[in-house]
């Protein structure tokens, strides 16, 4: 039987015809969900920016790149936070009994990718090094947060990003090791 | 009908006794005189002998509604910052019939202590009173001040309801600020001074209906608002009685859908179906009646083991048989603990998808706010080399629309509400298979107390005796468990017999609307007419717009909220048409309005020209000098103003002092 991989949901129908299951699909409730959205990852990457960002030597705010993807990663996923903080808690002393609790789901976003680069293109954020630094047009994000904010959307993803503002990783963590 | 005769603020100073006053006629009259002059003083000293000054949003008592200089240091002539010793304020109120009352009330000194004189036509005083300005002051029939007030205006006492359901009643401070209105505060908005502290439910629409004399309405919210009370009330008893019973039954390990959702009628329509014992039967199987007459039928046969003659001494299969009950049991227990490790495993998993799930929907709902109300998008980039603009799906990047984030906040509400079933399940299931567990439990340890008994006894005969003693015991510890439960069911099936009946409605009485639907006629003509003769800049650029009053009496031009219709300055004009119309409509329609209404320094609001020029046009107009009840306002004028309001026969008080308090003795204003 082939299978057309383009379509997961015709593909999953035709796994289940095979083995006799009658398929109905209810279009209704195929609705993409706002996981994979551009403006929500963009209002959350101004609330991450806004928040966790550093001045550099250069003056231009910074974040490491692999922070700035867990976090957005982490505060759409508010329940994945108390797991990071017991992770980052060990960043000193390896331990093969907590490499369950590494978000290692974060490495494969590729929205947030995507995402990252559609703001260098508009010259909101720029890419330094193992860096994401603030562009010429980097305002429009704090402009952003500061609406988010006042109109008090994203209530949760805020607070999880400001609870691990004071946790500690390192780059290889970042990394997924 | 009442209206005020005059003030005066007097007292003791460093340097001597001091005094001020004010006289006032019927009808529209205007106190012209300079900031600093001491208005603000005797406004306040209006309200301080009324006992308005929880209408300040100050305690009862409290002074410092007063300008600082009348508390602390007064400017007497040229000497300045004296410091008072003790000062009161005197209100004289006359009555349509000719009588009136000199309410005293000391300043510096015991607010709480008024001195009332009642006063015959001639002025002589008839009785002299003393009275608490806050203490119990509606409650107290004898030394209560407003309880004597409303009785001596021929107001009627009102109750009404709070949201801790006791009743309260209707206070003056809660009329007041439809009539009285206070230069800081009372401009801002419709009735912004009404006290909301008491917790008086829907206290601002019955102010206005007590001073259009609208009772029956009145009465008829009161009676709707205690049913809702008594309803609530009947709910939460109720819902506590529903929890009693599913958890009577789950700890028994039977899970009941007796929920308390709905109205009471509906919940009295549903729990009357069925009786809590036909419950147990139908949906369990479980007659506590037969279960009781099986367990004695049982317990009687155990008991005749014990004659020598229903013996088998051949038979020795007793010790096999409780060993064997033992075994069974602790594998029953086995299966039992695994399914509730797996069930409640389950419930944890349901509960947390169902909290994510929560969090998807807040989340999703934001991102639909934030797309309709377009915050911060940034959707659009242009090429930096070519200048061509590009489009999300250049970076494999979606923006969904509105219509599609809708339909996935409706996908998500319907999983979350499957997976809130499931969570219910999960855990209704756990209770029942912990319950069962106990039960096992319980009949465990009698089984193997058995076992231990039986195997001590030695012979056929002792170990059969041994075993029917120890079943005999378990049957009876049963017997005692359905007893317990049959007593149970017994006050639940009493207590839900008591609240159903309670719960049967009274018959609904038709609201009494006609009375209030006259009076909210003739308010709205006044108040149409008024914003007219004001000149509100909303009303008279639609003047095919009609003006209504919605269910709070806000007023509304066409569909738009009069508030926000016109120019700001128009604010002003509203709240004068408003105070100035519910005035008129009482004394048209023999409402309960006290009889006079205040305007303190309706230009400070806006002091611009167009708009003074406006308020004075309506001042000399004849529509503001028929007016029926006393209105006094409290303002500066300027020359030309004055003079067009005296060539229009407006009553002026124009003091001729710089200052109201004088060194005694001083000169009594009166009307020109």
């Amino acid at each position: 039987m082939a299978l057309d991989l383009d379509d997961p949901v015709k593909m999953l129908g035709e796994i289940l015809r095979g083995i006799g299951a009658t398929v109905t699909v209810d279009t209704n409730r195929l609705s993409r969900s706002t996981l994979y959205d551009f403006d929500y990852h963009s209002a959350v990457i101004a609330c991450v920016f806004t928040e966790h960002a550093t001045v550099d030597v250069e003056g231009r705010k910074s974040i490491i790149a692999g922070w700035l993807k867990l976090m957005q990663f982490v505060a759409v996923r508010p329940r994945l936070a108390e797991q990071v903080v017991s992770w980052s808690a060990n960043r000193l002393t390896y331990q093969a009994m907590l490499w369950h609790r590494i978000p290692r789901g974060f490495i494969g976003d590729e929205t947030h990718d995507a995402t990252v680069d559609f703001l260098v293109a508009r010259e909101i954020l720029d890419r330094y090094q193992d860096n994401v630094v603030g562009g010429t047009q980097v305002e429009l994000l704090a402009d952003i947060y500061a609406r988010i904010c006042r109109d008090n959307l994203f209530e949760t993803e805020r607070e999880v990003i400001v609870s691990l503002k004071s946790i500690r990783v390192n780059k290889t963590m970042l990394r997924g090791a | 009908m009442i209206s005020i005769s005059g003030i005066e603020i007097r007292g003791e100073s460093e340097i001597g006794p001091f005094w001020g006053g004010v006289s006032f006629g019927s009808g529209l009259q205007v106190l012209s005189a300079h900031n600093g002059y001491g208005k603000s003083l005797a406004v306040t000293g209006i309200a301080w002998c009324l006992g308005l000054e929880k209408m300040f949003g100050l305690q009862g008592n409290d002074i410092a509604c007063f300008p600082l200089a009348a508390r602390d240091g007064l400017n007497l002539g040229s000497a300045a910052n004296i410091p008072v010793k003790s000062s009161e304020a005197t209100l004289t109120i006359g009555r349509s019939d000719g009588f009136g009352i000199r309410i005293t009330r000391p300043i510096v000194g015991n607010p709480e202590a008024i001195v009332l004189e009642e006063l015959a036509e001639n002025g002589s005083v008839q009785r002299t009173s003393k009275f608490h300005a806050q203490s119990f002051t509606m409650k107290d029939d004898v030394g209560g001040f407003q309880n004597f007030l409303f009785r001596w205006v021929g107001l009627p006492r009102e109750q009404a309801m709070t949201g801790l359901g006791t009743t309260s009643e209707i206070y003056l401070e809660n009329l007041a600020p439809l009539f009285f209105i206070e230069q800081k505060e009372g401009w801002t908005d419709l009735q912004a001074l009404q006290v909301y502290r008491y917790g008086i439910q829907q206290i601002a629409d019955i102010s206005v209906e007590y001073l259009l004399g609208a009772l029956e309405a009145l009465h008829d919210r009161f009676r709707r608002q205690t049913e809702a009370m008594r309803e609530a009330g009947l709910k939460a008893s109720l819902e506590a009685l529903g929890d009693q019973i599913r958890a009577t039954f789950q700890r028994r390990g039977w899970a009941v859908d007796w929920s308390a959702r709905g109205s009471t009628k509906d919940i009295v329509a549903r729990w009357s179906k069925r009786k809590l014992t036909q419950v147990l039967e139908e949906d369990f199987q479980m007659s506590v009646q037969k279960e009781m007459g099986r367990l004695r039928e049982r317990a009687v046969a155990l008991r005749n083991l014990f004659g020598r003659e229903n013996l088998d001494t051949t038979n020795t299969s007793a010790s096999s048989d409780a060993s064997q009950a033992v075994v069974d049991l602790k594998a029953q227990r086995h299966r039992l603990r695994e399914e509730l490790h797996t069930t409640r495993s389950q419930a944890k998993e349901f509960t947390d998808l169902a909290e994510s799930l929560a969090h998807r929907i807040k989340a999703s709902q934001d991102v639909l706010r934030f797309k309709r109300e377009g915050i911060g998008r940034l959707d659009h980039v242009e090429c930096p080399t070519c200048h061509r603009s590009l489009e999300l799906s250049t970076f494999d990047l979606t923006s969904q629309s509105t219509t599609s984030v809708a339909a996935h906040i409706e996908a998500l509400r319907r999983d979350f509400s499957l997976t809130s079933a499931n969570v219910e399940t999960a855990q209704a299931r756990a209770m029942r298979l912990s319950t069962e567990i106990a039960l096992i439990e319980r009949q465990l340890m009698d089984r193997e107390r058995a076992l231990a008994t039986v195997n001590v006894a030695v012979g056929s005969a002792r170990e059969q005796l041994a075993k029917a003693a120890a079943d005999l015991s378990a049957v009876e510890g049963e017997i005692d468990r359905i007893a317990v439960l049959a007593d149970d069911l017994r006050q639940l099936q009493s207590s839900l017999e008591t609240l159903t009946a309670q719960a049967a409605s009274p018959a609904e009485t038709p609201a009494q609307q006609l009375d209030l639907s006259a009076r909210k006629s003739t308010f709205l003509s006044y108040l149409q007419s008024f914003l007219r003769g004001l000149g509100h800049g909303g009303v008279m650029a639609e003047p095919d717009e009609p003006v209504t009053l919605d269910e709070h009496y806000i007023p509304y031009l066409g569909p738009r909220r009069l508030r926000s219709s016109g120019s700001a300055s128009d604010h002003c004009r509203l709240i004068v048409a408003y105070v100035l119309a519910l005035a008129e409509t009482s004394v048209e329609k023999s409402g309960l309005h006290p009889g006079f209404t205040l305007l303190d320094e309706p230009f400070q609001q806006n002091p611009d020209d167009p708009h003074r020029d406006l308020f004075i046009s309506f001042l000399a107009s004849t529509l503001a000098k028929t007016l029926r009840y006393q209105t006094l306002v409290f303002t500066f004028l300027r020359p030309a103003e004055i003079e067009r309001l005296k060539e229009a026969d407006v009553r002026l008080i124009l003091p001729e002092n710089d200052h109201l308090l004088q060194r005694i003795p001083g000169p009594v204003l009166q009307p020109s």
